[in-house]
């Protein structure tokens, strides 16, 4: 193990890799988990809760979020543990939702008829001792409100879900389909007029 | 009452920026609904174009044909790009024959594609997918515009064509030209065009001008004519469907395939949709979640062909019934009787546009503030209660089938060979599935609440 720790750095020192473990560095800057934000509703709740959220968040695709839960400082476990985003303002796809929070725009989770702790939220699974991870897919794009549940606690997180940007591939084809097309016409033209001028 | 004989009216349509006002405030929203749509949140209720487009637009695209005849063509910022295409490259050939011969057809399929990849890709939840069609569209109005000459887009192509003409039909709004002024008249200003204004930007003739299925109401002819023939009138909405001079097959197919796209609209929004999806993947023996594109396609297919294939057999009972059974007979039985189908069509499309305007279109304002990075609080779901909303779709729904009720008595009376009864009864009983199948939409929608 120490030699393959050794052989790392070692081979750091080619420019191209120092260039590659520079990029790499920040890919897992982005990657990492941003810090915990803290807020809990210690006025109601009995329960100390902190949020762990990735730094980007995309509309489609799945994120992991984690929820420490802790009472006097010790990690809890005997709770369940639930998220509920919702949108800050009602979506066309949230207008006719029916469901609490305002119409929160629940993503991928387990069915709330099998989760009766978690009643039209998602559901968390205990990953370690009073950690709880949650796995949401938004299916809404900007600002939403995070709220997870523990107990009678509670904390409310306003995240920004991200949009992934439109295809560059397809907006540069759509430029030069259409300057193909204004360029062919005007050969055409210029070849119709001349032959117009001649005869 | 012609509009025309009000002078500002006139002055108005005479005036150079009539439609050019019009033309440049359509085409900056164009503009900016590109730009949301492409680069703005990919979330409908935040997106501003996405907003505008599907909550604001689509659902009073059919009340404004219905109002303003198709006054959208003449402003559509399509149209301007069109001719703006044109006056800088455009080679200007004549419109395929293909297209002049097989137009209306071609439009129905383009209409079938749309509605099918709307459902599949689901263009009104995703702003890349709509911004992706509204480059497409204008890839196809760039080519049109550089290659062809005038409007053989708008006229031959646009899919929005499918309804648009029909639901003009039964509008309100008509320009027609005093044959009396017209009959010596060598110029043919109307359809050529002047150095004040170009002509006729679909290909019609003034005097030629039978029904309102295609005069855009850009006022060119107004412009142009030199012995002011032109008028723009007012008049009972749905008459022009029973006294339609030339009734078109194709007009009859494509208003009940609209009916059909209409009704499966209303449907996928009920809860019987999943059990009916459900059901025909297990009759395709398919998984409906894996292969929704296949059981979407057939529903689709099964829900446009039910209306056309219910007016042909009302057309065979109906000549039955009068004891002319023939294929010309049947043929121009379902060419008058089709035109009945219309204000039931319309009224279908008008109340699921409702449904989508006064239950969602509260989220513009919101996405408007949202494009410069402020999120204002909870703007709340919609205008109107949800059963408000669904009771106002039944009233549309009871209007237009008593119009297309009573069109369907008139047409019956004007091409009944015999007993107008006979000729009426079995599309009367066509009309009433319909509406029947539309209510019953509505009904299971009341029921969810």
């Amino acid at each position: 193990m120490s030699r393959n720790t050794c052989g790392a750095r070692r081979r750091i020192d080619a420019p191209g890799l120092r260039v590659a473990g520079i990029l790499a560095a920040v890919a897992a800057a982005i990657a990492v988990p941003s810090a915990y934000a803290r807020g809990a509703d210690s006025k109601t709740g009995a329960y100390q809760l902190a949020a762990q959220l990735p730094a980007r968040i995309w509309k489609g695709e799945a994120a992991t979020l984690s929820l420490h839960v802790q009472k006097s400082g010790r990690p809890a476990d005997d709770v369940a543990a639930c998220l509920a985003p919702a949108p800050l303002f009602a979506g066309e796809e949230d207008a006719t939702d029916r469901t609490p929070a305002l119409g929160s725009d629940l993503g991928a989770g387990p069915e709330p008829a099998s989760q009766p702790a978690c009643v039209m939220a998602i559901a968390a699974i205990r990953t370690a001792p009073g950690i709880f991870q949650f796995t949401w897919e938004p299916d809404t794009a900007g600002r939403v409100n995070l709220q997870f549940t523990a107990g009678d606690s509670r904390l409310i997180v306003p995240v920004d879900v991200g949009s992934a940007p439109a295809n560059p591939a397809l907006l540069a084809a759509f430029v030069l389909v259409a300057g193909v097309m204004v360029s062919a016409a005007r050969w055409m033209r210029h070849a119709r007029e001349r032959q117009g001028g001649g005869g | 009452m012609n509009l025309l004989a009000t002078p500002w009216i006139k002055a108005a349509m005479r005036s150079r920026l009539y439609p050019a006002v019009f033309q440049w405030t359509t085409t900056a929203v164009l503009a900016v609904l590109l730009v949301a749509a492409l680069f703005g949140p990919n979330n409908a209720g935040q997106n501003f174009g996405m907003a505008l487009t599907w909550t604001v637009w689509w659902p009073l695209l059919p009340l404004s044909f219905v109002l303003f005849g198709r006054l959208w063509c003449a402003i559509c910022p399509f149209a301007w790009v069109t001719d703006r295409v044109q006056s800088a490259v455009g080679v200007r050939l004549s419109a395929p024959l293909v297209l002049r011969r097989y137009g209306p057809w071609m439009i129905a399929g383009l209409f079938v594609l749309v509605t099918y990849l709307e459902e599949v890709w689901g263009f009104h939840g995703d702003a890349r997918k709509t911004g992706y069609l509204l480059l497409a569209v204008l890839l196809a109005v760039v080519f049109f515009g550089a290659f062809f000459e005038r409007r053989t887009f708008c006229r031959h192509v646009c899919f929005i064509g499918a309804f648009a003409g029909n639901y003009s039909r039964a509008g309100i709004l008509e320009l027609r030209a005093d044959g009396d002024r017209c009959r010596d008249c060598a110029t043919q200003a109307c359809h050529r065009g002047t150095t004040g204004a170009p002509g006729c930007p679909v290909f019609l003739v003034a005097p030629s001008i039978d029904d309102s299925g295609t005069c855009e109401l850009c006022a060119n002819c107004v412009k142009n004519c030199p012995r002011d023939a032109i008028r723009i009138s007012t008049r009972r909405p749905g008459s022009e469907l029973w006294s339609i001079g030339q009734p078109r097959p194709c007009d009859a197919v494509l208003a009940a395939m609209v009916a059909g796209a209409v009704l499966i609209e209303q449907f996928a929004v009920t809860g019987s949709w999943n059990g009916l999806v459900a059901t025909t993947g297990a009759w395709l023996h398919v998984d409906p979640n894996v292969s929704f594109p296949l059981v979407y396609g057939v529903l689709l297919a099964v829900f446009m062909a039910a209306p056309p294939a219910g007016l042909a057999l009302a057309s065979l009972g109906s000549q039955a019934l009068e004891g002319r059974v023939s294929l010309a007979e049947i043929r121009r039985n379902l060419s008058f009787a089709g035109y009945a189908v219309i204000p039931l069509a319309l009224a279908g499309h008008l109340a699921h546009g409702l449904d989508r305007l006064l239950t969602w279109s509260r989220t513009v304002p919101f996405a408007a503030v949202a494009m410069v990075g402020l999120f204002p609080g909870s703007s709340g779901a919609a205008w109107l209660p949800r059963r408000t909303i669904l009771w106002i779709e039944v009233a549309v729904l009871a209007l237009g089938a008593a119009v297309s009720l009573y069109a369907g008595h008139r047409l019956a009376q004007r091409y009944a060979r015999r007993a107008t009864w006979a000729a009426y009864a079995p599309h009367s009983l066509l009309l009433l599935i319909l509406f029947a199948a539309n209510l019953y939409a509505v009904a299971t929608m009341m029921r969810q609440l």
